[in-house]
């Protein structure tokens, strides 16, 4: 029931290790891309614009913050509900913004030296070093922004794992080896309380995603199944009355408060 | 057989860890002892030592020769003590004094600022706002002199092999871990890297010794035949020569020495 989030600099074996962990355990193995797709089909939206709006900074897409909003809300919704059966590895960038507090998920961080990550892109590219370099330099800076802009923080600081790995120095195999023994290790088992944790987040996430595109300013918490909304969108009493029947239908559900 | 440095920030358990390493591994642990020994060995008082290595130079200054002398005889001290390999090093910057080591496994351990603040109430007795304010200074201090020095930021984590979140992982989760990577090929000495680290102690302590006659003397070492390169001009060559053949001879692990006055300094070593 364990769950591995692996995130990674670009050109780490992200994949790689990440599907080499999942077979060891005998869990799942889930990279972003195939989220997405998940996204896409839970909540009906075109996976392109999902993509666009969950990568590129710069677009114009995510220039609109509704869009964007929606967009992680739907991302998140989806990967808690995968996170939230357990027994997982999944793999992306920022999986590790979305869940917290939920002892039983084991964050790791792949890194390595920028000369190495540039030995590696120019003999996967088959590119120059400069080139390769320059290409490498402007994709961390476009994540960096990114993470800017989604999260207003940097989001790699090594706090925010609970291990990191610079694959430089340790092969993939061995980094494998490294994340399975640390998810076995007590401290990663579900507990009570944290798979509570990990249903009250997912509850919440489902819900918000639900009310995203109604109420773009949504904020949803959840504890034990009773969920508590604010949003300034509710005005009319009858409006009130819709989302309410709308959220009590929903699985999990036990009891809902609204606020401005 | 292996060596392995940890790094800290302060009150982060790593000295914990450090030693169940050692103990579970069977190897030698070491921290503030290099300190002691590089006092006795240099006579050099430990206060000035422990600011050498702990304070970093306000934003104007740079190291004063004097400091920059003393991190050298704490690199000898600790490159004396790491030569014949099976050892945890721990705090004081050991990542950087062996940086120029291959083969060193490199280990981060941090801790949730509010459990840092917790074992320093405890341990120091102070309220949880002097707390704060003890490791932020700490942790400045430390970031500004390894900036200072070599340029990088100690919190860089792909300056490390592994860094360690020492609050769910806790440390026997810490040992373990650090035990199966030191177990790995890319950590484990061989004869040739036992030479190095031999050559590499050798160079440092023949260089710690002439600081005082050159402090831009840079010497090399391959299995103990030695080269000595200095600045000094050909008037003081001659001198200078003599002094650096009266040190050397004190030194049985030198087979060979050779001395390149105005030469350049080669890269990477001592």
């Amino acid at each position: 029931m364990t769950v591995v989030i692996i995130s990674a600099e670009s050109y780490c074996n992200r994949e790689k290790i990440a599907e080499r962990t999942a077979r060891d355990l005998g869990y799942a193995c889930l990279g972003r891309e195939a989220l997405m797709e998940e996204a896409s089909r839970q909540y009906h939206v075109p996976a392109q614009k999902l993509k666009e709006a969950l990568k590129d900074p710069s677009s114009l897409l995510t220039k609109l913050s509704s869009t964007r909003t929606r967009a992680l809300a739907y991302y998140q919704a989806a990967l808690l509900s995968v996170l939230n059966k357990g027994s997982v590895v999944y793999h992306g960038e920022a999986g590790h913004m979305f869940v917290n507090e939920v002892s039983h998920v084991l964050k790791v961080r792949l890194t390595a030296d920028l000369e190495r990550r540039v030995e590696w892109k120019a003999a996967r590219k088959k590119i120059p070093g400069k080139k390769a370099r320059e290409l490498l330099l402007k994709e961390d800076e476009q994540r960096q922004k990114w993470f800017q802009s989604v999260f207003g923080m940097n989001g790699m600081e090594p706090e925010r794992f609970d291990l990191v790995i610079n694959v430089a120095e340790i092969p993939p195999e061995k980094a494998a080896v490294t994340i399975v023994d640390t998810a076995k290790e007590v401290q990663f088992q579900p507990i009570t309380y944290s798979v509570k944790a990990m249903q009250d987040q997912e509850l919440a996430s489902r819900v918000r995603a639900a009310l995203i595109d109604a109420y773009p300013d949504v904020t949803v918490t959840a504890r034990n199944g009773d969920i508590s909304i604010k949003t300034k969108g509710l005005k009319k009493k009858e409006k009130i009355t819709l989302l309410r029947d709308q959220v009590q239908k929903m699985e999990g559900v036990s009891h809902v408060e609204l606020g401005p | 057989m292996a060596v392995i440095t940890i790094s800290r920030g302060s009150y982060s358990k790593g000295k914990e860890v450090a030693e169940g390493v050692a103990a579970a591994l069977g190897y030698e642990c070491i921290s503030r002892d290099i300190l002691l020994e590089a006092s006795d060995r240099f006579n050099i008082p430990e206060i000035k030592l422990v600011h050498a290595i702990h304070d970093a130079p306000s934003i104007l200054d740079r190291f004063t020769h004097g400091q920059l002398s003393y991190i050298t005889q704490i690199q000898c001290a600790l490159m004396d003590r790491v030569k014949h390999g099976n050892v945890v090093y721990h705090g004081l910057a050991g990542h950087i004094l062996l940086q120029e080591i291959e083969k060193v496994l490199k280990v981060r351990i941090l801790a949730d600022p509010a459990l840092r603040v917790a074992v320093v109430r405890e341990r120091e007795q102070v309220s949880e706002k002097e707390a704060r304010r003890m490791i932020a200074k700490i942790d400045e201090e430390r970031r500004k002199w390894t900036r200072r020095l070599y340029g990088v930021d100690p919190w860089d984590s792909s300056l490390y092999d592994l860094v360690i979140c020492i609050d769910k992982i806790e440390v026997e989760g810490a040992v373990r871990l650090i035990c199966q990577a030191a177990s790995q090929e890319a950590f484990r000495l061989t004869e040739q890297d036992r030479q190095k680290l031999r050559d590499r102690a050798l160079s440092c302590k023949l260089r710690s010794a002439l600081l005082d006659l050159d402090p831009n003397v840079t010497v090399t070492s391959e299995y103990g035949n030695v080269l000595v390169f200095t600045r000094g001009d050909d008037r003081k060559a001659g001198r200078l020569e003599k002094k650096i053949l009266s040190v050397a001879e004190g030194m049985d692990e030198i087979n060979n020495i050779e001395i390149r006055p105005g030469e350049p300094k080669p890269s990477g070593d001592a």
